[in-house]
């Protein structure tokens, strides 16, 4: 598909599931309400750097927004934009303190969602990528833009992450979640009285931690971070968003129902 | 009463000079000596618990996060329009500070710390974050990729991410007087403050005269407020050392 295929006024978003980076854009366009084209771009078949996928972004990252013919890769960001240019309830505050503590939020979790993604890919991702040859692996990794990433992809791909790499990643992860947990204690949301893009940013990267990370989601340890968990997976958006999962996105539903989230409390 | 402390003149705190002069604010510029480790400090963790050298104090609101303090500027004085208000430059200017504060950025952090510190003072650096009960460790795709690859792969790496960089830059600026849109913008203050230092890392600072890179950072340099942040950062004698990195 070229870019210029898709210069109308639609967006359209190339992503993976409603996962981390990947869902930030998804969940955002859902709560929105913003009718828009998903292109699902399979990261566990190494699509994203693919020659057709690479030719939309060179630098084969995801997610990817391609809007009246213009191209944003920076997740974040895309999200500010996201809010900005479509109707619907705004998701950003105006005051530009508030603002500022909104981008401190999503720049903390997206450090730690760094750390979450080697968790990950040790226990979930990493598995379903060995079951390629270690010589179609090598050619697909090959095909990564930089050499940073392509270095840290072959430690991934072979399950080469050390344990004081894994215990490091788990301590980032356990210290965001408490810092989450008393970030949310105020008003329930992490900036202002209401939800913002952060909370959804978050909710992106976190959404499974009670069925992933157990230890570190006791009702009794994080008892804000749950209840927020269990307020957004109670969004019609939030459903809707799982509802587009094929792969490691499915897990919200199964989350969704261990927190006593059911259908039940849907609105339509 | 705005306050800016800073302990290096290195492109966090120059990119705030820059703006503060550009927006026309009165400030107080602050050193902080962090050779002593001033920003370890009780008094300095009370502005910024991480110990992050860099903090904008408005009034008691305290932002250690210069990019991002930077944003903030930018948005509270909507006039100046150092961020535009056309969603799509809007985000084309958050992306491209976030693309070149991370690589661009990154390559210069590192060479600027190897090339102005000498290895006892590196080694006393380390020994003393070692000793910080809450040091702050390096984890995720970031020490993934630092533990296989040996110091010297390293530089080499942060010298090519600094020549891709300054290229990224040269691309964005050959049929452009700024870098984003029609208006000089926040990204022109972060970019030319990560890109003045390049003469102490070692590289030439543009390309040769008459190159829309080097017209640029001509343009940019010879703003009044540029000028003055250069003054200011001069005269409380920041400038000398780079800001030592957070992960050693």
């Amino acid at each position: 598909m070229t870019i210029d295929s898709q210069s109308a006024d639609k967006p359209h978003v190339h992503t993976w599931d409603p996962n981390s980076n990947s869902g930030k854009p998804l969940f955002v366009l859902m709560e929105k309400g913003v009718d828009f084209e998903y292109h699902y771009v399979d990261i566990i078949q190494f699509e994203h750097h693919a020659p057709e996928y690479l030719a939309i972004n060179p630098a084969g990252t995801v997610p990817t927004l391609v809007h009246r013919g213009r191209t944003l890769t920076e997740s974040t960001p895309m999200c500010e934009y996201i809010d900005a240019v479509f109707p619907g309830q705004s998701l950003s505050p105006s005051d530009p303190s508030l603002r500022y503590a909104m981008r401190l939020w999503c720049q903390r979790t997206d450090i730690a969602a760094e750390s979450l993604s080697v968790i990950g890919w040790h226990t979930s991702i990493g598995p379903m990528v060995r079951s390629k040859t270690p010589e179609e692996m090598e050619r697909l990794i090959a095909r990564i833009p930089t050499e940073e990433r392509r270095i840290s992809w072959r430690h991934a791909s072979q399950q080469s992450f050390t344990e004081e790499q894994l215990a490091q990643a788990r301590i980032k992860v356990g210290s965001y979640l408490r810092d989450l947990d008393r970030g949310l204690q105020k008003t329930g949301w992490l900036v202002g009285n209401r939800i913002s893009l952060v909370d959804l940013i978050a909710f992106a990267n976190f959404y499974s931690q009670p069925l992933s990370n157990p230890d570190a989601c006791r009702e009794e340890d994080v008892p804000h971070f749950i209840d927020w968990l269990r307020r957004i997976y109670a969004r019609p958006a939030t459903r809707r968003t799982f509802a587009l999962a094929r792969s490691l996105g499915r897990r919200g539903l199964e989350v969704s129902r261990m927190l006593g989230v059911g259908a039940e409390s849907v609105r339509p | 009463m705005i306050r800016l402390i800073a302990g290096s003149g290195e492109a966090a705190a120059f990119g705030l000079v820059f703006a503060l002069e550009e927006l026309g604010a009165p400030f107080v510029l602050e050193p902080i000596d962090l050779r002593r480790f001033v920003q370890w400090s009780p008094q300095h963790r009370a502005l910024s618990t991480d110990g992050n050298p860099v903090v904008l104090d408005m009034d008691g609101q305290t932002m250690d996060r210069p990019l991002l303090a930077l944003l903030y500027l930018a948005e509270t004085k909507p006039e100046s329009r150092l961020l535009p208000d056309d969603p799509t430059h809007r985000y084309a200017v958050q992306a491209t500070i976030a693309q070149f504060d991370h690589a661009l950025g990154g390559g210069i952090r590192y060479l600027g710390w190897l090339a102005t510190v000498t290895q006892r003072q590196r080694d006393d650096y380390a020994a003393r974050l070692n000793m910080r009960n809450d040091r702050p460790v390096l984890a995720g795709w970031s020490a993934v990729w630092r533990d296989a690859v040996s110091e010297e792969q390293r530089a080499d790496d942060a010298r090519a991410k600094v020549r891709h960089g300054i290229e990224q830059v040269a691309a964005l600026l050959s049929n452009r007087r700024w870098l984003i849109g029609d208006e000089f913008t926040v990204a022109d203050i972060a970019t030319f403050a990560l890109l003045r230092q390049l003469p102490r890392i070692g590289f030439d600072l543009v390309e040769p005269d008459g190159s829309a890179l080097s017209a640029w950072f001509q343009r940019v340099g010879g703003r009044p407020s540029a000028q003055l942040a250069s003054a200011r950062i001069a005269e409380v004698g920041l400038g000398d050392v780079f800001d030592p990195p957070i992960y050693v």
